[in-house]
């Protein structure tokens, strides 16, 4: 997909990879539509480039999605392309022994990760594919996974979401291939992003670092270069492309 | 090729099975991922490319034929 004069929507695009990723599009010319729950580097990321506008937008929430995709429509025209990037990381085994005994996951937190990691990404997708199936648009999904989807110890709800968000890439390759609307994930490994600091904690990150055999984690520019990819290549559907250095191997 | 006959293949039915009234509320092999394939089907045979409000009013053969017929695409 030749990307100039196409136009892009990126949940999660104000931080991290989804930052790097809008960059990315609206330099090959496309304009980006970001959408985040977080609003503080908006007016940065709009100084940056007159292709991208920003829009708040709690994904875990059908009604204001569907009045957002609204918005983005009437002042795109049209999208071609949706990346799912929008999640939170969290770490807790399902049961653990601390300093005060005994404690299980908590279930609140598993239906938060749920909600944002998974079913965030099937209504998004639900309501730009219709509007792209209405408009006979040839699109792309993509799908921001984890090389967690093969379950990580510590992070039942992160991996089960990110399984499930596999999952339904490869559903929809097989539903919408029809339509002629791809639909494909890229799995990043751990990444040198805020959230990721923030979530591990360095003395964690230096532990899994060891076990990636380039002994680094990803930055940010290579792994949007990794969704650029997918994105372009037409051919690439219903597979997750894992960017990890090496650490599933 | 006659609409009965690619009809019939893509809903694994019989070609004699499909008149014009068959409808896809009342055929069990004829469900929405059906409907996309039959679409794509006929797109490719009759060289036409079908809007979105035509393929939803693709729900019976004989409005296929009609759409198909408005098109040009069966003379």
């Amino acid at each position: 997909m030749e990307l100039h004069g196409k136009s892009a929507i990126v949940t999660g695009g104000a931080n991290g990879i989804g930052r790097e990723l809008t960059k990315a599009l609206a330099r090959e010319g496309a304009s980006v539509a970001v959408i985040d729950l977080d609003t503080r580097n908006f007016k940065s990321i709009e100084a940056e480039s007159d292709k991208v506008f920003c829009i708040e937008c709690d994904l875990t929430d059908p009604l204001q999605i569907r009045e957002k995709v609204d918005v983005i429509y009437d002042r795109l025209k049209t999208v071609e392309i949706l990346v799912n990037n929008a999640g939170i990381l969290y770490s807790a085994p399902l049961v653990g022994i601390t300093s005060d005994g005994i404690r299980k996951h908590d279930f609140e937190k598993w239906d938060t990760v749920i909600k944002t990691d998974l079913s965030s990404v099937f209504y998004m997708t639900a309501t730009v594919v219709e509007r792209m199936i209405k408009c006979r648009t040839k699109g792309v999904i993509v799908n921001i996974s984890s090389v967690a989807a093969a379950g990580n110890a510590g992070q039942s709800a992160y991996s089960a979401a990110k399984a499930g968000v596999n999952a339904l890439t490869a559903t929809w390759a097989k539903e919408l291939g029809n339509w002629n609307i791809r639909v494909a994930g890229v799995a990043p490994g751990y990444s040198d992003t805020d959230s990721t600091h923030a979530v591990m904690g360095d003395g964690n990150l230096a532990e899994v670092v060891s076990r990636v055999p380039l002994k680094r984690l990803g930055k940010a520019d290579e792994v949007s270069a990794a969704i650029l990819s997918v994105v372009k290549n037409d051919f690439f559907n219903g597979k997750i492309l894992e960017i990890d250095g090496g650490l599933i191997v | 090729m006659e609409i009965e006959t690619l009809i019939g293949d893509v809903l694994g039915v019989d070609s004699n099975q499909v008149s014009d009234s068959l409808a896809m509320k009342e055929s069990d092999r004829w469900d929405s991922l059906k409907h996309m394939e039959l679409i794509v089907a006929l797109e490719q045979t009759f060289q036409v490319e079908l809007t979105f409000d035509e393929i939803v009013a693709m729900r019976t053969v004989g409005e296929i034929r009609r759409i198909l017929g408005e098109k040009g695409a069966l003379t």
